[in-house]
């Protein structure tokens, strides 16, 4: 007949079990609870390092900011610079020549062929001044303001650009643009329409710079060109640029092309929120 | 400035757009709400129309590109202005016009 009753070493072997059985899950639990510190590091150690890169791309996107404004600055001081050293200069040699030949007049030719001669070349230097000056930073968006800048930009463009018609619609008042706004919006519509001359084939670009119901500040530019495939396009054709100054001023930046069916380029401000 | 001018009001201001402190066309336009009758003349290098429309928008008396015109034709242009202002139409100063000077304000 079987006991029901264990005998001593069996109950010793039970226990020696017990004890194995308990030093596993002792281990176990030692592991887990290891794991679980451990896994507190790493969240901790991961969170410092998502800080850390927040941080990083806050201070990149201050910098770029700043490089952007610097960029700008340098431009603006080097068309003054052009424009009040170099550019006087040479008004004032012209001056001179011109006077100097008026007051000889007709009587005495002879001698002063060279002087003549000399007018154009001093003429052209002028030009040529003028144009790397208002390449670097037109002086009229110091000057007079951006509505007049971009008036004198399309005249400009259409000068280089005789096939492509430019349309412009601009509903919003020179004061009603912060002035640090007006080299950005500048800027872009430079960019844009670099791209249309270049890359779109379009016949027909309309530009608009509205003021918004919603207190926001719209430019738009949209052209009938070739278009182009969104996904094939990830760099160039300075979208990403475009973006940037868009967005590190405070404004927001959408761009949509189709094959075939031209391109729109979308920038917007709200204002009193800018950060510029 | 404005002292200088309301201690003695210019008959005739040579204007430049690009100033140190304000912008020459804003000054012509607060120059010439207080003081209809002086002559401003706008200098600048840059003979563009928005140029111009803003001159006239300010309610400037002419605009004068830099190094565009001749002796003659800037004596030409200011003859008629000497004259009106009571000087001879050699800029010396005529016997019926009283104290006058010139000067740079800014």
């Amino acid at each position: 007949m079987k006991k029901d009753t264990k005998t001593k070493e069996e109950l010793l072997a039970e226990i020696a079990d017990l004890r194995r059985r308990l030093e596993v899950l002792e281990g176990l639990s030692q592991k887990t609870n290891n794991n679980r510190v451990g896994r507190e590091r790493a969240e901790e150690a991961l969170k410092k390092a998502e800080n850390a890169l927040g941080e990083s791309e806050s201070q990149v996107t201050s910098l770029t900011s700043q490089l952007l404004l610097a960029e700008e600055k340098e431009r603006k001081r080097i068309a003054r610079e052009l424009h009040d050293g170099l550019g006087q200069s040479l008004s004032a040699i012209a001056f001179n020549i011109r006077s100097t030949l008026e007051r000889v007049g007709d009587k005495v030719k002879t001698g002063f062929e060279s002087l003549e001669a000399i007018m154009p070349i001093i003429q052209q230097s002028m030009e040529e001044v003028r144009r790397i000056g208002m390449n670097l930073r037109p002086a009229l968006l110091d000057d007079l303001g951006l509505l007049p800048t971009i008036g004198w930009f399309i005249r400009e463009y259409q000068k280089t650009y005789p096939s492509i018609r430019v349309e412009k619609q601009t509903e919003i008042e020179e004061t009603q643009v912060p002035d640090p706004l007006k080299a950005v919006i500048y800027r872009i519509l430079q960019e844009a329409m670099n791209n249309v001359a270049k890359h779109s084939k379009a016949n027909l670009v309309s530009i608009s710079l509205m003021r918004k119901r919603d207190d926001r500040i719209e430019l738009a530019i949209e052209d009938n060109g070739i278009g182009f495939d969104m996904k094939s396009i990830k760099k160039g054709l300075g979208l990403g640029s475009m973006r940037e100054r868009a967005e590190l001023s405070g404004g927001s930046f959408d761009n949509e092309s189709v094959r075939g069916k031209g391109t729109v380029i979308r920038a917007s401000w709200p204002i009193g929120k800018l950060s510029l | 400035m404005f002292q200088k001018i309301d201690s003695h009001p210019p008959n005739l201001i040579f204007m430049d757009i690009r100033l140190p402190e304000e912008n020459g066309l804003e000054l012509t336009r607060k120059i010439k709400a207080d003081y209809p009758d002086t002559i401003i003349i706008i200098l600048t290098s840059h003979d563009l129309p928005e140029y111009r429309e803003a001159a006239t928008r300010c309610k400037a008396n002419y605009f004068l590109s830099k190094g565009s015109m001749t002796t003659d034709e800037i004596f030409k242009l200011f003859k008629p202005i000497l004259l009106e202002k009571g000087f001879n139409a050699d800029g010396s100063e005529d016997s019926r016009s009283g104290d006058s000077q010139i000067g740079v304000i800014l």
